[in-house]
């Protein structure tokens, strides 16, 4: 199958099609926050303290009088951060290991997934609070803890596939023709595994902005000045008597940005499996 | 053999609970701050502190506090709260039991509103129900707990005043008290699931009316509602243990935002404070006993699952 | 292998015990058969730490406390000593201070509380192991009748007679500690209106009405329950729905929309404990007093107040508020932008970054917020960093690896305590043991001012003169309103300055 086929049978699912514009319009105001945004998303502005919606401030102001509007745009530049880095870490540590693993096999194989199955089995979100707390209070390591969270599933995705694949005639042929280890993993397992960790890339990028929303819920990822839809929730409420609104807006922010990203995941799944029809 | 899968089973799960006790053990003396200087406050001296970290075995090697925890942990004794004194295995049972009870009613309502809403929109393709279970099924998995537990906490609880906002009320106490207050988090914690268990049993079920023989079955007049009872759930049902199976570790994850919100003194709310406060005992406790309860799941989803299908062989 | 199937046994039954939910608790049946006015319940945002008052140092532990333990002295809502347990004392000179003991106080066990009780008390207080340093300038106590004790002083100290009402007036009963001083930790033993029933960690306190306690009619209601509940937006919950009948602590602002006031009371005092900056002043750049003084004189107060506290509080400048005793309003100058850019640019200092760790909190946050953007005016930079609560603590206090802390004090009955904790070179809190030989003058003719509250009020405005304005040695923030609500059948709240409600005098009416 060719990468223009693959494109055409996601485009033609029109739900994940219209996901996929509302990650790359996210990507886009996220890059240009600076010039999108109406004003400087940390500007106080104490004569306007959580004034509702109007022209001037289209989402209304916060408890410090700032453009909630401003502060979602700069917010989607942690939620891209958040996913691109979650998703970066157990791609670059994660799968190769889970290909060498499955590649491998032996005492390795054996070792190396009990500690993978161990790690597994504390809760992600536990973990990641454990994480943070050891690397100190911000939102680059929440984002690093989530991406170490994730990895012992990346690359337990990896070995299984990897297995499913070294079994396979060319890749088998390959080996007894004398190809290198490396060069096996690189020409036909590497490929041939990917489709499926794209999938669950783009499942694990919208759980990255809920594990991230989670812990700067609990104080633990975004602090001042860095602006999260997390932290935005947080200060929010503790001001939930006052103005319960103030929650909606980083609140619907996040549930879109999961949305699209589980509805592009399964459109993913779709496109890049030619056994799987549309369900 | 069957017999033989499970010991089998059995030696994989138990060198497993070393290896991630040994991993949380190290990892956490890497939390950075001393919890004997946080203990002795504005009392510390050089004096005090020696003999406090000597107290809490705190000044021995990575390796021989280890093994002095885990030889203590095998026969029950998971040692004290650094802080309150408080027996850790005491604390985390009684706050395990009552997350357990939290996150197995989350599990039941996901479990019957999911298959029940599945079952009921396969009856019905295409009409109002059938689209309703699809939304549910997309929104479950993209709405956050803890913003469904704020929704829900601030209609039913504040503005209506039906249930209550914080606390928790044993089931073996005061069964309509326990379903009252666990009634608004279960369902903050079970959304994602209803959604998962709705998702993965409609496909389960699409897959088996696409089957040549229930086609066949079709022409010869078998209604709907016996194909989904007769042949539909014996194939649905083996996706959805797992979901459960899986469930049950990320809820008991999940649960540490929403006791927050709901002020339940569950082992979420443990874990966090024992990290905030640094009481590297209690954590320690926290996490093992999370990791046993979800290990010892996992290997019952297995048997489980073996046991209903068939084509698994015990080797 | 046999100890392996006993391990497996054994935590197979932990563990159904656990997932069944049973718990040996006995508070379950102590408190089902009452009627519902006959038990007050309490939200508190903080557990306790240990039972024993010589082993913790928490500000947050007193109010947990003063149920079980009276004190020997007690104080009025303005901070002065009235009696307690002690029903008279005098100075007999200087350096001598006699109490006279109330007859025929029992402790919850039965034993008398006697002089030899309280003089074994005190010197367990200002022992070595005790975490406590009000005491250090007593050298013996000295029994002279069944009801009356001297404390020799080795120097004078004019915070004593106060002490005495904070942890280490708390008296014990000599027998528990004597059978096993560590069960103290959990379960204390006191002379106080109300004995323990449970402590469930992370949970709740339950304690009963104690019988035989001294003053008539005291308490009113049989069971006091405490409910820890650390979130501000809990304990307004809890309270809008009826779960609990009185909350501490509640926010500014947020607390003028609870619903339905025919329903609740809401009583805004104010209090002694303030937020401030900590300073570590051996360290860079706190080191270079310019950096220092535009801190204290660039942070409008009152504008930070308005913005945190929403018109309720007060903004500080100084570490005592407006309605205590020795509050001086001349004080109340420091805010100048002006003298604070003039004093950096003078010393070449504009854009100097001051890190400063902060709990992450969503008030805490705010606060930064708005002392980013102030201090930005005057040219200073202010990085804040979070950190939790014992990370915070450890590294500013212990570790001194941030060089300031945003952070409370929460005060101490008497000025002179608050004083020499905040300005006193040998003082814990004082991180960078920094102070000059006038202000250390000052402190100790103070402490020799026994019974001269307004010559002692002078001192400390010298005090605060040279040590904010002058050397900032730390910088004094807000005074927090002191906010509680209660359901409108809740009687016998009186707010104290302490900023700490004795939780005893609360009762329903039937």
């Amino acid at each position: 199958m060719t990468g223009k086929e693959m494109l055409r049978r996601f485009m033609r699912q029109r739900a994940a099609f219209i996901s996929g514009i509302f990650v790359v319009l996210l990507i886009v105001v996220a890059l240009l926050a600076p010039w999108l945004a109406p004003y400087p998303p940390d500007l106080p502005n104490y004569d306007r303290v959580m004034a509702v919606p109007s022209l001037a401030h289209w989402l209304g102001t916060d408890e410090l009088g700032r453009d909630v509007l401003s502060r979602l745009m700069y917010g989607a530049q942690a939620a891209i951060q958040a996913a691109l880095i979650a998703i970066i870490i157990p791609l670059v540590i994660g799968v190769p290991l889970g290909i060498l693993s499955g590649y491998l096999g032996g005492v390795f194989d054996e070792v190396f997934m009990r500690i993978v199955d161990g790690i597994l089995a504390i809760p992600a979100i536990l973990l990641a609070l454990g994480i943070t707390a050891a690397l100190g209070v911000n939102l680059w390591n929440a984002m690093i803890a989530i991406g170490i969270v994730f990895t012992p599933q990346f690359a337990r995705l990896a070995r299984s596939q990897t297995l499913q694949i070294r079994s396979e005639a060319y890749v088998y042929a390959a080996k007894v023709s004398g190809a290198g280890a490396f060069w096996t993993m690189g020409k036909h397992i590497i490929p041939n595994i990917s489709p499926p960790i794209i999938v669950q890339s783009s499942f694990n990028m919208s759980f990255a902005i809920l594990v991230e929303a989670s812990l700067s819920f609990l104080g633990l990822g975004a602090q001042s000045p860095q602006i999260s839809w997390g932290g935005m929730i947080q200060q929010a409420y503790s001001l939930m008597y006052m103005n319960p609104w103030l929650i909606l807006a980083p609140g619907v922010a996040i549930m879109l940005t999961m949305l699209a990203g589980n509805i592009m995941g399964d459109g993913l799944r779709v496109a890049l499996d030619p056994k799987l029809k549309k369900v | 053999m069957f017999l033989r899968f499970l010991t089998k089973r059995l030696f994989y799960v138990i060198p497993m609970l070393f290896i991630t006790t040994f991993i949380v053990f190290s990892f956490i003396l890497l939390i950075p701050g001393d919890p004997a200087l946080a203990i002795l406050g504005e009392n510390a001296s050089d004096e005090n502190l020696a003999q406090l970290r000597a107290q809490l075995g705190l000044d021995q090697s990575l390796f021989i506090q280890y093994w002095n925890w885990l030889t203590s942990a095998l026969v029950g004794d998971l040692g004290e709260s650094f802080f309150t004194g408080e027996s850790v295995q005491e604390a985390v049972f009684s706050r395990m039991g009552i997350t357990f009870q939290l996150v197995t009613t989350a599990i039941v309502i996901a479990f019957v509103f999911g298959t029940t809403l599945a079952i009921v929109s396969m009856m019905k393709p295409g009409s109002w129900i059938d689209e309703f279970a699809r939304l549910v099924s997309t929104m479950g998995t993209a709405i956050p707990n803890f913003l469904l537990a704020m929704l829900l906490l601030a209609v039913f609880s504040l503005s209506l005043g039906w249930l209550p906002a914080t606390g928790f009320i044993s089931l073996f106490e005061d069964p309509i008290g326990f379903l009252r207050s666990v009634l608004l988090p279960s369902i903050a914690l079970g959304a994602v699931g209803m959604a998962q268990i709705t998702r993965h049993m409609r496909s389960a079920l699409i897959e088996v009316f696409e089957t040549d023989y229930i086609r066949t079955a079709f022409s010869k007049g078998l209604s709907i509602r016996q194909t989904i009872f007769h042949h539909g759930i014996r194939n649905a049902i083996l996706p959805v243990v797992t979901t459960v199976g899986i469930l049950y570790g990320n809820l008991m994850g999940a649960t540490v935002v929403v006791e927050t919100i709901f002020s339940i003194p569950g082992i979420g709310q443990l874990a966090v404070d024992s990290i905030m406060q640094r009481d590297f005992a209690m954590l320690q406790g926290v996490v093992l006993v999370m990791v046993v309860i979800i290990i010892v799941i996992n290997f019952a989803t297995d048997i489980i699952y073996s046991l209903l299908d068939p084509r698994i062989k015990y080797e | 292998m046999r100890v392996a199937y006993q391990t497996l046994f054994r935590t197979a039954i932990l563990l159904a015990l656990s997932l069944s939910g049973c718990s040996n608790d006995e508070s379950v049946g102590a408190t089902s058969e009452l009627k519902e006015h006959e038990k007050v319940t309490v939200a508190y945002s903080t557990d306790l730490n240990t039972f024993d008052p010589v082993f913790g140092s928490a500000g947050s532990d007193h109010s947990l406390l003063y149920p079980l333990y009276d004190t020997l002295i007690s104080f009025d809502e303005d901070l002065f000593p009235q009696p307690g347990l002690a029903e008279e004392w005098e100075y007999l000179d200087d350096t001598t201070l006699e109490l006279r003991l109330r007859e025929g106080v029992l402790f919850h066990d039965g034993t008398i509380m006697d002089a030899t009780a309280v003089a074994f008390n005190l010197e367990r207080a200002a022992s070595e192991e005790s975490y406590i340093s009000d005491l250090n300038a007593v050298e013996t106590v000295e029994v002279i009748d069944n009801l009356t004790v001297r404390l020799h002083l080795q120097y004078p100290d004019s915070s004593i007679v106060l002490a005495l009402a904070d942890r280490a007036g708390m008296m014990v009963s000599k027998e528990a500690i004597e059978q096993n001083p560590d069960t103290i930790q959990r379960a204390g033993v006191g002379a106080g209106p109300y004995e323990l029933v449970a402590w469930e960690t992370g949970e709740r306190i339950t304690y009963r009405k104690f019988d035989d306690y001294w003053a008539e009619g005291e308490p009113k209601a049989e069971i006091l329950e405490i409910q820890v509940m650390p979130n501000q937006m809990t304990r307004m919950n809890a309270l809008q729905t009826g779960e609990i009948d009185f909350a501490t602590s509640l926010p500014a602002g947020e607390i003028t929309s609870l619903s339905d006031e025919k329903k609740f009371t809401i009583i805004e005092g104010s209090a002694v404990p303030v937020n401030m900056l900590y300073l570590n002043i051996t360290s860079a750049p706190l080191d270079q007093k310019a950096v220092r003084l535009a801190l204290q004189h660039g942070i409008d107060r009152n504008a930070l107040n308005e913005a945190i506290h929403y018109g309720q509080g007060e903004g500080a400048y100084q570490p005592f508020p407006s309605s205590y005793w020795v509050h001086n309003e001349a004080l109340n100058d420091l805010y100048d932008p002006d003298y604070a850019r003039k004093v950096l640019e003078e010393e070449d200092l504009v854009g100097t970054e001051v890190t400063i760790a902060h709990y992450p909190e969503a008030y805490d946050e705010r606060v930064i917020d708005i002392l980013r953007h102030q201090l930005a005016e005057v040219g200073i930079v202010v990085n804040g960093q979070a950190m939790e609560i014992q990370a915070g603590i450890s590294a500013y206090f212990d570790e001194k690896s941030v060089p300031s802390f945003m952070s409370r004090w929460t005060g101490r009955p008497d000025p002179q305590m608050t004083m020499t904790m905040l300005y006193h070179s040998t003082s814990y809190y004082n991180t960078g043991s920094y102070s000059t030989e006038e202000i250390e003058g000052l402190l100790a003719e103070a402490a020799g001012t026994i019974d001269n509250p307004e010559r002692r009020a002078e001192i400390y405005d010298e005090v605060n003169e040279i040590g904010l304005k002058e050397e900032a040695i730390f910088i004094p923030l807000t005074f927090q309103p002191d906010i509680v609500a209660m359901s409108t059948d809740v009687k016998g709240y009186e707010p104290n300055m302490l900023g700490k409600p004795k939780f005893q005098m609360l009762y329903k009416e039937p």
